[in-house]
């Protein structure tokens, strides 16, 4: 049996492992487009700010592929599928057989239409390759302009900051990290940049790159028609699924390629995961891409774990994000951009805003059911709102006590909390948020077994009782 | 090939809200772990990693779980939380960036983040390596943990999972 | 203090040590009197001492050892007639018009009786024997022996019982967790009790609030009682106990009844006492359908037609002055066990005037009893179980020794699972989690750990009363019933020697 995977990427990581846990024996052969083991590819902004030395950068202890029994061909990437043939073809035209076959092959940033943005100095930001160009640059840069304010751009902008560059952020939409954000947040986040001194432009977009005679970026004009100054540009506008190799193969694309529950294509024995996939939305109940580290590590364990003969089921996945910078804590899952007092019929929006401690908490509600939430600064038991949305439990009976002051375990560690003395009844007739509130078969099949959410929810008809 | 599994369970009946798991854990997770030190002396801020979740009679203590499959270690970034050989689920300190995907990804909210000498990481429950039964269990007056260390299934070639679709 | 009347003086102080206090809140969780409470402010757990009953539970708690509960320092002026307590009482009542409830046992400086009585040793010209190395029976059979014991032979030429001998209970141990009721304690004290009498061979009494059907599986090890309010009582309970006890009276409040307050009826216990949830569950002063030996012998019967006469049936009196008689009249009714119960015996709820005044000494009450039925050749009818204050091994097997044939412990049950004779079981907010039906209190009796200590305890004091029986050169716990002579007392008068049929140390 041999089990190709086309990319190097956390996908693949899982994918390996699954594979290990279930068939010891067989070969197994990764494509890796870069000349590098697997790694942490979030991290490349830590590293570029400093923060995190090169040596952490891999996502496995050193001798992972040959402590698996993974074959790497390094420097190769695919570019092209036969699958009646049962093989791959990779760069220089060679040609690879494969028994199972798993394309972990990512996506690709999105350049967007803007006029000289080809050239020297204009840079997305998703791989080593990347940082390693903007890095050399660095210290010919004084300014920069990072176009978009999504979760690539901002990291980008605190590293490009931390290194004492000064960053103007131009992003379209009107809100600073648009798909993670509301109003509110957004507010708070644009103070923090504000306070941090890194500029930012909403609601408009670079329309061109300015360019000197030796071609050197001098700065970047808006629809607008303002003129920013600057040397380099870091395009990070998204990322698209990196399908181009795949077109003539027979294998179905929507956005992305498309898959069903075990993570396998249209073709048989071709499974797909990570950046590249168009997967099941647990929240929306449709197929999307999710570009989300997370999610392409299940994927690719679910990928690897049917390949080798498993019967693994993708129940779903749900954007989950957690930005902190410059000292401005996020953490949000699911819809977390719904606006409290719009889409009044759909969604229930409940919100918590403590604006002496930063503390903003704001939870999505429909059809009783978590939708998403958002919380500032204080996020220690956010994961316990992700687990309501794995589960989609029906949340009616407790749903108000969602975004209450604090959980009843904070409250306790903050020595300043409240200003009335507590009795012993007061701490028994705390109703924060919690396990405790969900019901008691649910809390007591989980704390004694430590299942996958998702996959055990048989709970849909009960309700809480306390 | 079978190996121990080591768990703590938190007993719901039993559990009376006193919190001194919490106590214990984070006396055995100071620079001194003697109590009085570790609460008023040490430059640490006392840090629990189990946590008493308590509305009336319900109240339990939850710390990590050591899932088969971790929602943290999926969600880890940087690759610091790891499953070890023996089934726990750790965190590598000293690779953590401390970027908070583990914290919202855990559904039992069993980690949080940890400032220690101004330096923030993720921490959970260790099962405390030092000790025998962990500090929590050791210290619950009313046996409401109990630490499991029964034989488990292994690692390799797990049985298949039977999964309810949802 | 403030808002609280002036009259209100303190029993006991807390005292806590801030160099040692971590602010865990532990003990603001766990005093369910609000006498520690948590300034956020100062960030000071701090105490409020009028509200201390003295349980140490907080005590017991501390992770740092920084409490300490202490009698409150503060002083009347000396007076050898009216003490501190008589003053706080009289105070209370002046205030509140009321009677001055409380719980447990007679706590006032009566004389003890097994404080004046030594047990006997083997020297020389008798031999002791070692229990470690030679059999040693604590098994004791409970109700109704015969007259005299027939023997016939067979057509094979084998001897065989002619007599009929109706149901004894077996006890391995001759110790009995005393009557305390489903809603005085909780179901966790239940299960408790139940685990441990099944794991030690013995029996535990269900009290008058009826038994829980979770419990129906120790049935064997059960005795089932019906009381003047008949809470619980149907065949199924009658059916599936080992023996049935009619509640007359109760050692700490001769005379009068009881009453669960309705708060504390639940749900479960409602389904148990078969009373409505939050209906006051009055149980009448007397029985209203027993008012000569007569009735009572209708309703003894009338329980065992009720169980195909397969179970002894007990009848359990208060110890009062002429207890003696009293029992003599329920051995002829035709009771297999009768139950004294001495004025140390505890309660759930009484009134303070009637526990520490009212009833007899357990031990005169025994002495005299068993002494009466010897006396009239009937004390083979009945077995007696003393109740009321024993408090160790030794209590026990002076208890034997005066005439029982086995003891209840109700006051030592509870002080094994964490009592400490705070005696506020009336309030309902027993902080150890006895008697307290709030689950949330409630949680912090488990029963497994309670039914281990239990076992513990029965299992400490039998190897004790073997070491005792050893020393006295007795191999069985029956040998020694009755037997005075093995007895000698210090400190006692005459008449109370006599009464006791106890002779004086040295004689």
């Amino acid at each position: 049996m041999r089990y190709v995977i086309a990319g190097n990427s956390v996908a693949t990581v899982a994918a390996i492992e699954a594979i290990r846990k279930r068939d010891d024996k067989g070969e197994i052969v990764v494509i890796s487009p870069e000349a590098r083991t697997a790694y942490c590819r979030p991290l490349i902004t830590y590293h570029l700010a400093g923060q995190v030395p090169a040596e952490r950068l891999p996502y496995r202890q050193e001798g992972f592929y040959k402590a698996q029994g993974v074959r790497v061909l390094y420097n190769r990437a695919l570019e092209g599928l036969e699958p009646e043939k049962g093989r791959v073809v990779l760069t220089g035209g060679e040609k690879l057989e494969f028994d199972r076959l798993l394309l972990a092959i990512g996506a690709t940033p999105f350049i967007p239409p803007i006029e000289r943005v080809e050239g020297p100095g204009v840079y997305p930001f998703t791989s080593m390759d990347h940082m390693e160009a903007v890095e050399a640059q660095l210290k010919d840069w004084r300014e920069v302009v990072v176009v978009g304010a999504g979760m690539i751009g901002i990291k980008t902008a605190e590293a490009l900051h931390a290194r004492g560059v000064k960053v103007t952020i131009v992003e379209l939409l009107d809100k600073i990290l648009p798909i993670v954000l509301d109003e509110a947040s957004s507010a708070w986040a644009r103070e923090t940049l504000e306070k941090a001194g890194v500029e930012y432009v909403l609601g408009d977009s670079v329309v061109a790159v300015e360019r000197n005679a030796q071609g050197d970026v001098k700065g970047v004009t808006l629809r607008s028609g303002t003129f920013i100054p600057c040397q380099g540009v870091i395009v990070a506008v998204g990322v698209r699924p990196n399908v181009a190799p795949l077109s003539g193969s027979g294998v179905d694309i929507n956005k992305g390629v498309l898959v069903d529950d075990r993570m396998e294509t249209s073709l048989e024995n071709v499974f797909a995961a990570g950046d590249v996939v168009e997967a099941y939305d647990l929240i929306l109940g449709a197929k999307r891409p999710i570009q989300l580290w997370p999610l392409a590590y299940r994927q690719g364990l679910i990928a690897g774990a049917n390949m080798a003969g498993g019967r693994k089921r993708y129940v779903g996945g749900f954007p989950i994000n957690s930005v902190g910078f410059l000292g401005f804590k996020v953490a949000s899952a699911g819809l977390s951009t719904v606006e409290p007092g719009v889409e009044e019929e759909s969604f229930e929006v409940m919100v918590f805003e403590d604006k002496e401690r930063g503390v903003y908490r704001k939870v999505v509600v429909g059809n009783n059911r978590l939708m998403g939430f958002l919380l500032l600064n204080d996020t220690s038991r956010a994961g316990v709102y992700s687990g309501l949305i794995w589960s989609r439990m029906d949340i009616s009976l407790f749903k108000d006590a969602l975004v209450e002051e604090v959980s009843m375990p904070e409250a306790c560690r903050l020595a300043a909390y409240g200003l009335e003395p507590w009795s012993f009844e007061s701490m028994r007739d705390f109703r924060r948020m919690g396990w405790a509130l969900f019901p008691r078969s649910y809390r007591k099949h989980f704390t004694a077994m430590p299942s996958r959410i998702e996959e055990v929810c048989a709970f849909e008809s009960e309700v809480c009782t306390i | 090939m079978r190996q121990i599994k080591r768990r703590i369970y938190p007993i719901e009946e039993n559990c009376m809200g006193c919190r001194l798991c919490e106590v214990a854990c984070a006396v055995e997770h100071s620079k001194t772990k003697d109590p009085i030190s570790a609460f008023l002396e040490e430059g640490w801020e006392p840090f629990s990693h189990t946590v008493v979740e308590m509305i009336g009679p319900v109240s339990f203590s939850l710390s990590c779980r050591h899932c088969d499959e971790p929602y943290c270690v999926e969600a880890c970034i940087s690759g610091a939380l790891r499953v070890e050989g023996d089934g726990r689920v750790v965190v590598y300190e000293e690779v953590c960036v401390a970027c908070g995907m583990c914290v919202v990804s855990c559904p039992w909210g069993a980690i949080k983040p940890r400032k220690r000498d101004g330096v923030v990481k993720a921490a959970k429950c260790d099962l405390c390596p030092d000790r025998e039964v962990p500090a929590c269990v050791a210290a619950c007056p009313n046996r409401a943990l109990i630490f499991d260390t029964a034989l488990g299934p292994g690692l390799e070639k797990v049985e298949e999972e039977e999964i309810i679709e949802g | 203090m403030l808002y609280d009347s002036v009259f209100v003086f303190p029993n006991f102080e807390v005292e806590r040590d801030y160099d040692k206090c971590i602010v865990c809140k532990a003990c603001v969780q766990q005093c369910t009197f609000d006498a520690t409470y948590y300034l956020p402010y100062r960030a000071r757990v701090v105490s409020k001492d009028t509200n201390c009953v003295g349980c140490r539970r907080c005590e017991a708690i501390c992770p740092t050892g920084a409490i300490k509960i202490r009698r409150y320092q503060g002083e009347f002026k000396d007076n050898a007639y009216w003490t501190p307590r008589d003053l706080k009482d009289l105070y209370k009542q002046a205030e509140q018009g009321g009677v001055i409830l409380t719980g447990g046992g007679n706590d006032r400086p009566y004389p003890v009786y097994w404080d004046h009585i030594l047990l006997d040793a083997c020297q020389v010209t008798n031999p002791s024997i070692d229990p470690l190395r030679e059999p040693m029976e604590l098994r004791t059979y409970l109700g109704r022996k015969p007259d005299r014991v027939e023997i016939r032979y067979n057509e094979d030429g084998e001897p065989e019982l002619k007599t009929q001998i109706v149901p004894n209970l077996v006890a391995e141990v001759p110790v009995i967790f005393a009557p305390m009721s489903y809603g005085a304690l909780n179901l966790n004290m239940h299960r408790a009790e139940a685990a441990a009498a099944k794991a030690m061979g013995t029996y535990w009494n269900t009290g008058e609030g009826g038994l829980h059907r979770e419990l129906y599986p120790y049935g064997d090890h059960t005795i089932v009682q019906v009381a003047s309010g008949r809470f619980g009582v149907h065949a199924e309970y009658l059916q599936v106990s080992a023996a049935m006890e009619i509640k007359i009276g109760q050692g700490a409040k001769p005379g009068i009844g009881g009453h669960l307050p309705g708060g504390k009826v639940d749900e479960e216990i409602s389904k148990t006492r078969m009373i409505p949830v939050g209906s006051d569950a009055l149980s009448p002063a007397p029985h209203h359908d027993i008012y000569s030996i007569e009735d009572l012998r209708q309703l003894i019967y009338a329980l065992k037609e009720a169980t195909n006469y397969e179970k002894p049936v007990s009848v359990k009196i208060a110890a009062v002055h002429n207890v003696a008689a009293i029992a003599s009249g329920i051995a002829r009714a035709g009771a297999d066990i009768i139950v004294l119960d001495g004025f140390r015996g505890g309660t759930g709820a009484s009134p303070a005037i009637v526990r520490d005044n009212v009833g007899i000494p357990i031990e005169m009450a025994l002495a005299a009893v068993d002494q009466r039925l010897r006396d009239e050749g009937i004390r083979n009818w009945v077995s007696i179980i003393a109740a009321g204050g024993i408090r160790n091994s030794g209590d026990v097997i002076k208890a034997v020794a005066l005439g029982a044939d086995a003891v209840y412990i109700g006051t030592a049950a509870l002080l094994a699972v964490g009592c400490t004779l705070c005696h506020k079981c009336y309030t309902g907010k027993c902080a150890w989690g006895i008697t307290t039906n709030d689950p949330y209190i409630a949680k912090r009796l488990n029963p497994e750990i309670a039914a281990e200590r239990l076992t513990n305890l029965l299992k400490a004091w039998a190897h004790e009363m073997k070491e005792m029986l050893g020393l006295m050169g007795i191999n069985a716990i029956e040998s020694l019933r009755g037997n005075r002579l093995r007895l000698r007392a210090v400190g006692l008068s005459r008449e109370e020697m006599e009464i006791l049929g106890v002779l004086p140390a040295g004689a």
